[in-house]
């Protein structure tokens, strides 16, 4: 924090006012982001686990089905098993 | 007791329904989502929630009838991508393709929208979501692409009266 002697008299009050003013106005923008981040955090949180679940599905029926994950890449079939 | 729900085969009825959803009146949702599906086929809804809670976030507060639209039009997405006659898995990844689009849009406008008008940290974080969005939106399109061009094996089913095709064969499962 740093502290700057303004004086005394009316100028210096009006001074005072404009740096409260501008001192609330960043904790009223700061306010709105931590609401924006936790809102964007509770979204993302529903894409991600609605993501997941797809995912592990995919990765369940393809496997019953025979196929394997390249090096988390490409689905191929198991060897021996192509023509089947 | 609340009003009377207007009558979604005519005109007069739709443009209420629509009129009351864009006050918030939440009465109407039921009538608004028959409207807005005119042939609702038995979807697979596994993205329910992620596409309620991003036509939520993308819509302002209490205007029922943009989050219904925009819920809509992610199905609509979803039907269009998946094709005619798609197995379950095509269905589910169309799904996840069309939702992931939405996201995509999203936050890029809101970006572009908001841009410079927070501090360095939130510009950062918006950036990155939309970069992180974008490549969730490919590794979906992605998915999608390598399940069309495998060749699984087809079963068909009949239930009821109604013929499926769908290429889900689980070994061991019941027959």
């Amino acid at each position: 924090m740093v502290r700057e002697y303004i004086g005394t008299g009316p100028m210096a009050e009006i001074e005072a006012l404009e740096a409260a003013a501008e001192r609330e106005a960043r904790r009223l923008q700061r306010q709105r982001e931590r609401e924006e981040l936790e809102r964007d955090r509770r979204l993302d949180e529903t894409f991600s686990t609605y993501s997941a679940g797809v995912d592990e599905l995919l990765r369940s029926a393809l496997e019953a089905a025979g196929y394997h994950q390249h090096k988390r890449g490409e689905w191929r079939r198991a060897r021996g098993q192509e023509d089947s | 007791m609340g009003k009377k729900i207007p009558d979604v085969n005519t005109t007069n009825g739709r443009r209420e329904i629509m009129k009351r959803a864009e006050l918030g009146d939440t009465s109407v949702v039921p009538a608004l989502r028959t409207m807005l599906r005119e042939d609702d086929d038995e979807l697979l809804d596994a993205g329910h929630l992620a596409r309620m809670a991003l036509a939520r976030a993308a819509s302002k507060e209490g205007d029922l009838l943009t989050r219904e639209i925009y819920i809509r039009q992610m199905e609509k997405d979803a039907e269009e991508l998946a094709g005619p006659n798609p197995s379950p898995l095509e269905k589910m990844l169309a799904e996840k393709v069309a939702i992931s689009r939405f996201r995509c849009y999203y936050y890029e406008s809101l970006s572009v929208l908001q841009l410079g008008q927070g501090t360095l940290q939130i510009d950062d974080h918006r950036h990155k979501r939309l970069a992180r969005a974008n490549r969730d939106f490919l590794a979906a399109c992605k998915a999608l692409a390598q399940v069309r061009k495998l060749e699984l094996p087809f079963v068909q089913l009949n239930v009821a009266e109604k013929q499926q095709v769908q290429n889900l064969i689980v070994p061991g499962g019941p027959a």
